[in-house]
């Protein structure tokens, strides 16, 4: 590939995600920031979980998604009697041609391009647990037998922060298997305006399949391409070491409400949501905006507050934000 | 030539102009030092008399000069490297960290094609940069305040032209100063020329002089050609020397003496003129004879540097108010008015203490001469003799006791008082009987002045505390003075319960 080839695919990268990104417009209204990070979860293979307060457009926007890729998609709604086997599938016993009883392997709708996983806290921790194995390794196993899931495999679940009775908090193993977790903001009064008058008309916009499943996955190779330079990765290894309480010096903040801090996948989700972030941006490099940019939804859900941390409802971002503004600017 | 070496070549543009710009800062900032400490010496040369004050200030202002310019020279000749001049490039055109990453990637040699876009994207970034519009010559901001301060020192310098030139007593101003300052002085030169001898005999280097020293080396100079006029006996050499090394201790009773000469001088003048004018009057030469004699009243030392045959000299005032007081016959012990010039507030005290008669008596004897009085009827009716002798004062000669006959008695240390003038006299009214009948005897006694009892207070605070509440019950531990309340509250209870 060379210098022509590498400006025409940026570009190409570039205007592909601006495609995508206005096709979702059309019909999620606001949440600009949520619609590119969601691109971004898929671009950087990785998985979104979207939280938010009911309405607020979480599954059309995954929809809506699925609707613009060339994508293999299955919903699976989450409820507290979901089996792991309603989700991985299994064997069934079946008669053949010759009359023979065999097992088949019948699977579950965790074999698609794109998994809504709606209202995750509401199954079991079981049943949550068998999305693990497919999230991290992009893979099923059944038995003795593993069934590769085909590429690109992203799992997008959603989540009501505030209705909390009769669900199930993640767990922190699930939680980190999440490349990003993302808000979903309330709209604002022209926003919603905006929604009621594309909602509540005869029909509905509607939305072309603007790319398929070659393209995505040239997207991601492309994005897993661009180079970083070292002082850009420090700085990436610096902000999720100023996550952790116990690093020294840690901000105030860290210190007093932090339990735990991000894992080695936070800075994994720093630097290549920074990636695609400066791919955005029509940039061939990682700066140091780009990690910023990314900081906040790749460590949000990584950084486990304590006890004082959640009885004075400390918001996580905060505490980001601060180590941000603390951390000193990546080095040349 | 490649992008990458490109990128470096224009990377080092902006490093050289920002250089450029840096260097100009610290020009500025060290000119701005030097004249901010010209300008601060000549103030506190201004402020300042003391020359070794001065000196040490010249040395600490010249290391500090010193070691200013190392500083700024040193922050001055700081290379720009190039990652810096990519940092603030991209700062100032807001570029996201382009041109620090592509200086990077150049200088790691990392060889891919996202690598070598990203180069030529900075190369071609850098060249768009115009350097003219984004990173121009500056004046720096404190080059106006260096100027200021240039404008300053020159003000100063005009204001005060003889700062920083080598001055000496020499100087006609100084001589000018001297002369005016002096007054009686006769010979200005000739004092000035003293002053100079004497420095340069002592070898006193040429001592540079500023403005608020001028008049304390007028002083000298003055006080120089005062005891240059007084000729060449040894007092007056012991007081040109002291005048000479600036021993300020040795010469400060010249003046004091200087203007008792002078007095004496102007008096032997204005009797030979009237020895001259009237030399028929024999009672005038007669007592001037019996005044200037060997039994008068004049005493040997108003008489140095005269003949002894001057027929008239000039009296003590002291003495002459005397012999006035004698003629006129003011000195009645009936008459109770006190004389003027005397102090006033002893002779308050001495009429309320004493009454009028005594009071008459200590003004009379001790008189007004350096306000010695001797007070009769100290504490315990001694008889109390406050003399300036115990106060390191030189004796004189109407300090004597109220008798004239005897010495007076010298007392040492701070005067005494009557016990009872120190005490003040209270009443205390007599208690309720306990039946309501007729009341105690009321009696009068001394009792300690507030000032005594704010002198008293500490002692009482060092004393440990006391229980009075947890213990009244008891009548322990309660002072004395609230015994009696309590043992009253303690039998009304008992009153009560009956």
């Amino acid at each position: 590939m060379n210098d022509a080839t590498a400006d025409v695919q940026v570009d190409s990268f570039q205007k592909k995600f601006r495609s995508i990104r206005a096709e979702i417009a059309r019909v999620i209204v606001g949440n600009e920031t949520v619609i590119e990070e969601v691109i971004t979860c898929l671009l950087a293979r990785g998985h979104g979980l979207i939280e938010g307060v009911p309405g607020t457009g979480k599954t059309k926007l995954i929809q809506t998604l699925a609707d613009v890729l060339h994508l293999k998609f299955s919903r699976i709604q989450f409820t507290p009697d979901l089996m792991p086997g309603d989700i991985v599938g299994g064997n069934v016993l079946r008669e053949g041609a010759q009359g023979e009883k065999v097992l088949e392997f019948q699977p579950g709708p965790v074999f698609a391009n794109l998994i809504l996983a709606d209202e995750i806290n509401r199954a079991t921790p079981k049943t949550q647990s068998a999305l693990l194995e497919t999230m991290q390794e992009n893979s099923v196993t059944i038995g003795k037998t593993t069934h590769a899931l085909e590429q690109p495999v992203c799992v997008l679940a959603t989540q009501n922060p505030i209705e909390l009775e009769g669900t199930y908090p993640l767990p922190e193993a699930q939680l980190d298997r999440f490349f990003y977790k993302l808000k979903m903001e309330f709209p604002s009064a022209a926003a919603l305006d905006e929604i009621l008058e594309r909602t509540t008309q005869l029909g509905e916009p509607d939305v072309q399949r603007v790319l398929g499943q070659g393209e995505i996955l040239d997207m991601r190779d492309i994005a897993r391409s661009i180079p970083v330079a070292k002082p850009v990765k420090d700085y990436a290894i610096r902000l999720t070491l100023a996550t952790h309480p116990e690093n020294k010096p840690c901000h105030d903040m860290v210190k007093r409400y932090v339990r735990y801090g991000s894992s080695p996948r936070g800075a994994q989700a720093l630097l290549l949501g920074g990636k695609v972030h400066a791919l955005m941006q029509n940039r061939v490099y990682v700066a140091g905006e780009d990690i910023r940019a990314a900081a906040f939804p790749a460590l949000r859900h990584r950084m486990l507050l304590n006890y004082e941390g959640q009885a004075e409802g400390v918001d996580v971002d905060t505490i980001i934000s601060a180590i941000i503004q603390s951390l000193p600017e990546p080095r040349k | 030539m490649e992008d990458r070496d490109a990128l470096i070549f224009t990377l080092a543009t902006i490093a050289r102009r920002l250089r450029f710009n840096a260097l100009l800062g610290e020009i500025a900032r060290m000119a701005c030092a030097i004249l901010g400490a010209l300008v601060l010496y000549q103030i506190l040369a201004a402020a300042i008399a003391a020359p070794a004050v001065l000196e040490a200030l010249e040395t600490l202002l010249v290391f500090l000069l010193a070691g200013g310019i190392g500083f700024f020279a040193l922050r001055g000749l700081r290379r720009v490297s190039l990652e810096e001049a990519a940092a603030t490039a991209d700062a100032h055109v807001h570029l996201k960290d382009e041109l620090k990453t592509g200086y990077w990637f150049a200088r790691q040699g990392k060889v891919s094609s996202l690598i070598d876009l990203q180069i030529r994207r900075a190369v071609l970034t850098a060249q768009r940069i115009n350097l003219g519009a984004v990173f121009p010559i500056i004046v720096p901001r404190i080059a106006f305040a260096a100027t200021g301060l240039a404008i300053a020192a020159c003000l100063l310098s005009w204001i005060a032209p003889d700062f920083g030139h080598l001055q000496s007593p020499r100087d006609p101003s100084i001589a000018t100063a001297s002369a005016s300052a002096s007054g009686a002085a006769h010979q200005p030169q000739s004092s000035s020329r003293l002053a100079v001898a004497s420095e340069q005999e002592a070898g006193v280097p040429e001592r540079k002089l500023i403005p608020g020293m001028r008049t304390m080396e007028a002083a000298w100079a003055k006080l120089a050609s005062a005891i240059h006029a007084l000729g060449s006996g040894e007092e007056a050499k012991g007081m040109a020397g002291a005048v000479t090394s600036r021993d300020a201790e040795r010469a400060a009773p010249t003046p004091e003496e200087l203007g008792r000469r002078l007095d004496l001088a102007q008096a032997q003048s204005d009797a030979r003129t009237a020895a001259a004018s009237a030399p028929a009057n024999p009672d005038l030469l007669a007592r001037l004879r019996e005044l200037f004699g060997a039994g008068g009243n004049v005493p040997p030392s108003m008489l140095e540097g005269g003949t002894g045959d001057e027929p008239t000299r000039k009296l003590d005032p002291a003495q002459k108010a005397d012999d006035d007081m004698r003629a006129s016959g003011a000195n009645n012990p009936a008459d109770h008015k006190l004389d003027e010039g005397t102090n006033p507030l002893q002779a308050a005290i001495a009429l309320e203490r004493f009454g009028p008669r005594e009071a008459r008596r200590s003004q009379g004897q001790g008189g007004e001469f350096e306000g010695t009085t001797d007070v009769e009827g100290g504490a315990m009716g001694r008889r109390v003799t406050q003399s300036n002798l115990g106060a390191g004062g030189k004796p004189s000669a109407n300090e004597a006791n109220f008798s004239n006959s005897m010495e007076g008695e010298q007392v040492l240390g701070a005067p005494t008082m009557r016990l009872a003038a120190q005490l003040k006299r209270v009443r205390i009214d007599g208690g309720n009987t306990q039946d309501g009948g007729t009341p105690g005897m009321a009696d009068e006694a001394y009792a300690a002045t507030r000032a005594q009892q704010a002198q008293l207070a500490y002692q009482a605070t060092s004393q440990p505390a006391r229980y009075v509440t947890e213990n009244a019950p008891t009548a322990e531990r309660i002072p004395l003075a609230y015994r009696g309340a309590v043992k009253e509250y303690f039998l009304d209870l008992n009153r009560n319960e009956k």
